[in-house]
């Protein structure tokens, strides 16, 4: 019977999830989360990268599993995760929500195999903002009109045997974008699929449709969801090379549309290929100017004639060692990978203070090694990669298990200028790696069974211009946080964190000077249940301080029950932010396989509901309505997406099919 | 640590810079050796550092550190025999650039146990 633990990835996410100051867009990033949840890891098949993928065990953790698998054989039942040296109870609860132990025998026929399957589903979710936005009143010819009705469709279907096959389906429509059927639309603006089959002798993996690619530390390959410099400081630092995986989000950017394949050879060496074909959205905001948009949006005349404008063809070969742990020796897993780019119109970004370096042309090629080894309680990780004929980039470190207690990690990287990579998810300061050195040193230690803290220190240079910072500069980051688990049902937190970068002085365009801007955002938290009811409460507040000092505030209270077939969560919060420097980020419950990160910011109230229904053994319902309230603010957005008015309802229905 | 505590001043009356210190040790395992510590200079804002080091058999060591304001990394490696003691370590700051130091031990006469 699977059960869909509702409170664990929330958990986990605010744990894992970049110090938000990053307007990304996390709802289509969370993706692997949100698999994970519904295609748990079969532990018989996992491979090591696709253990500590999860982010919760620690290499030596993962290296024990696959000892014991290999000498025991096949784990029979979950409580057999028990006999495994180092796996401890409370680790055992916060993996099992991501991993389960295939029964069914393989050799069934497709239909038997998706019978037999507890992970076949189906959804289909609805979203509209029931204000109307200025973008649907403009006049018929305008060419900022949304041609679209103003609601949101999103369906996907995914049936995954795990370690044998995964077949998906997504269709997607944004707000105001048309449901059309001609030669560049059929039907929705967004359709993605794929075919996946894995272990078929000696080819381990294949997948023909729409997928990602990560290996070594994401530099080059980076796929899914690159967790960053959050407050878990230790594993969250490492990338495994997972390797080619399904992708089913509805972000329109990000994957590779091909064929990818992995095929495993004599001595411990895998050979990964793939190709990729993708038609992409471009812009021209001036004359001889071309550059690529990654938003997804269709809605109006201009955006729709920068739809699938360019052709983007992405050929790599990635060249694996891969040696299990023995006796005396830990993992290691190394590679080089090679990976070409090529646009079928040059990309020519207009001009800017800030971009004289930013990449531009028809092709890009990049190189680099990367390894991964154990050794006792130390695991070594980098990976170095170079753009042929630019520059190159460098991360590495290692993460050491001091005692039983106390875990430390330590960071170097270096970006230069000249290094372009459009797939990566390598740690940075900035969004991509690129302009950037740093050295961060993470620290988690575990004082008693109750209280741990965990804490970092991040200090980094940029040697060239940034955006909004027209000098090289230095900054630091350092965060901590403390965390008091009083009992199973009761939990407590309070973090810290500083951050000092330096950015321009506004109002001194054009001489543009920069000053060091430090930001302090502080949060306490606590989650409490009692049987069927939990309550948590949340106080945020940050500081903003360059010339002069800014402020936010949110405070937020959070309750849910479950009965037998219904189970309900609600939030008000209240909130007060100077600016939009000082927006605070608070993660709201949502409906099944959405997650929603959104910033509060001005002055007014946030409040929603969010309902669930199990219908059938097979059908869930959810809804979601929500209310932003604004005190004084007239209207709220800008451009295309203003409202009129201080109050914004957002209505989310979803019904989710599931094949037991 | 303290320097100046007596608060000696120049010929004209201008105070010295007073220097205060204050630091934790701790040994989380054999191995390993952590340390936190916060000065402050009369002059400036408060530095904090933070440094660790591992330990191969007390033979060989590798050692890591941070200073926050004004900022400034660290890195090093040690080796230690019955007579000699070699240290090196490197410090990046961002305007500065690296600085480097190398020490060298030596106990002479004879060694008991």
């Amino acid at each position: 019977m699977s059960c869909i633990t509702y409170g664990r990835p929330q958990a986990m996410i605010e744990n894992i999830v970049p110090s938000g100051d990053a307007d990304l867009n996390y709802e289509d990033l969370f993706e692997n989360l949100a698999q994970l949840t519904t295609n748990p890891i079969d532990i018989n098949c996992a491979t090591s990268d696709q253990l500590s993928s999860l982010g919760i065990l620690t290499q030596s953790q993962v290296d024990n599993i696959i000892v014991y698998r290999k000498d025991n054989g096949d784990l029979l039942e979950i409580y057999e995760l028990q006999s495994i040296p180092s796996l401890d109870l409370e680790t055992i609860h916060e993996i099992l929500p991501y991993v389960t132990i295939r029964s069914s025998a393989p050799g069934k026929n497709f239909l038997g195999r998706v019978r037999s399957q507890h992970n076949t589903y189906l959804f289909a979710r609805y979203e509209r903002t029931l204000q109307r936005a200025d973008g649907y009143s403009m006049s018929g010819d305008s060419v900022t009109l949304y041609r679209g009705d103003p609601g949101r469709f999103y369906s996907r279907f995914r049936t995954t045997s795990p370690g044998d096959l995964s077949i998906g389906l997504t269709a997607e429509k944004d707000a105001g974008e048309q449901l059309q059927w001609n030669k560049t639309q059929r039907g929705f603006d967004f359709h993605s699929g794929h075919v996946q089959l894995l272990n078929k002798g000696p080819t381990t993996n294949f997948i023909a449709g729409d997928y990602t690619a990560q290996f070594g530390q994401g530099l080059t390959l980076g796929g899914g969801f690159g967790m960053g410099k959050g407050s878990e400081t230790i594993t969250t630092l490492r990338r495994s090379s997972t390797g080619f995986l399904p992708y089913s989000s509805a972000n329109e950017a990000g994957f590779f549309r091909g064929i990818a394949s992995s095929f495993s050879l004599p001595a411990s060496f895998v050979l990964h290929t793939f190709g990729s074909s993708l038609q992409r959205d471009a812009s021209n905001s001036d004359e001889g100017s071309l550059s690529v948009l990654q938003s997804g949006k269709h809605r109006t005349e201009n955006e729709l004639n920068g739809r699938h404008r360019l052709t983007e063809r992405n050929y790599g070969v990635v060249v694996e060692y891969k040696a299990l742990p023995r006796q005396h020796r830990g993992s290691l897993d190394i590679g080089w990978i090679l990976h070409h780019t090529s646009f079928s119109q040059p990309i020519n970004k207009s001009p800017t203070i800030y971009n004289t370096f930013d990449f531009g042309g028809t092709s890009n090629t990049n190189t680099g090694l990367f390894a991964n080894y154990n050794f006792q309680n130390l695991n070594f990780f980098g990976e170095f990669s170079q753009t042929i004929g630019r520059g190159r980039g460098c991360v590495g470190g290692v993460l050491a298990s001091i005692s039983r207690n106390i875990d430390a990690s330590l960071l170097v990287r270096h970006y230069d200028r000249t290094f372009y990579t459009f797939y990566s998810n390598a740690i940075s300061e900035s969004t991509t790696p690129k302009n950037e050195s740093g050295i961060y040193w993470g620290w988690k230690h575990a004082i008693n069974r109750r209280l741990f803290y965990t804490a970092y220190v991040d200090l980094f240079t940029f040697p060239w211009l940034r955006f909004r910072n027209y000098q090289p500069s230095t900054g630091t980051e350092e965060l901590i946080r403390l965390t008091y688990k009083q009992s199973k049902t009761s939990e407590f937190f309070v973090q810290f964190r500083d951050e000092r970068k330096s950015r321009n002085i506004p109002g001194e365009a054009p001489a543009y000077k920069s000053a060091t801007a430090n930001r302090q955002n502080w949060i306490l938290g606590s989650s409490l249940s009692f049987g069927k009811l939990s309550l948590k409460g949340r106080i945020q507040f940050s500081s903003l301080r360059q010339q002069t000092t800014t402020r936010g505030f949110a405070i937020a209270f959070d309750a849910g029950y479950d009965w037998n077939r219904f189970s309900v969560a609600a939030r008000f919060a209240v909130f007060d932010t100077d600016d939009f420097d000082n927006r605070q980020y608070m993660n709201e419950r949502d409906v099944l396989m959405a997650f929603s990160f959104p910033a509060y910011y001005g002055e007014g109230t946030r409040s929603y509901l969010v309902g669930r229904f199990q219908a059938t053994s097979w059908l869930d319902l959810w809804i979601k309505i929500a209310e932003t309230s604004y005190f004084t603010a007239t209207s709220s957005g800008s451009g295309g997406d203003m409202i009129d008015g201080s109050k914004r309802h957002d209505f989310k229905a979803e019904a989710v099919f599931r094949l037991n | 640590m303290a320097r100046n505590l007596n608060l000696p001043a120049w010929a004209r009356g201008q105070p010295l810079p007073v220097v205060l210190c204050a630091g934790l040790q701790f040994t989380p395992s054999d191995n390993f050796l952590v340390i936190a510590e916060a000065e402050k200079n009369t002059d400036f804002d408060p530095t904090f550092k933070g440094g660790m080091e591992y330990s191969m058999r007390q033979k060989f060591f590798v050692r890591t550190g941070f200073n926050l304001f004004p900022n400034a990394a660290f890195g090093g490696f040690g080796l230690r025999t019955w007579r000699l003691g070699f240290d090196y370590a490197a410090r990046f700051g961002y305007l500065p650039g690296y600085s480097h130091q190398l020490s060298v031990s030596v106990r002479a006469g004879r060694i008991t146990k």
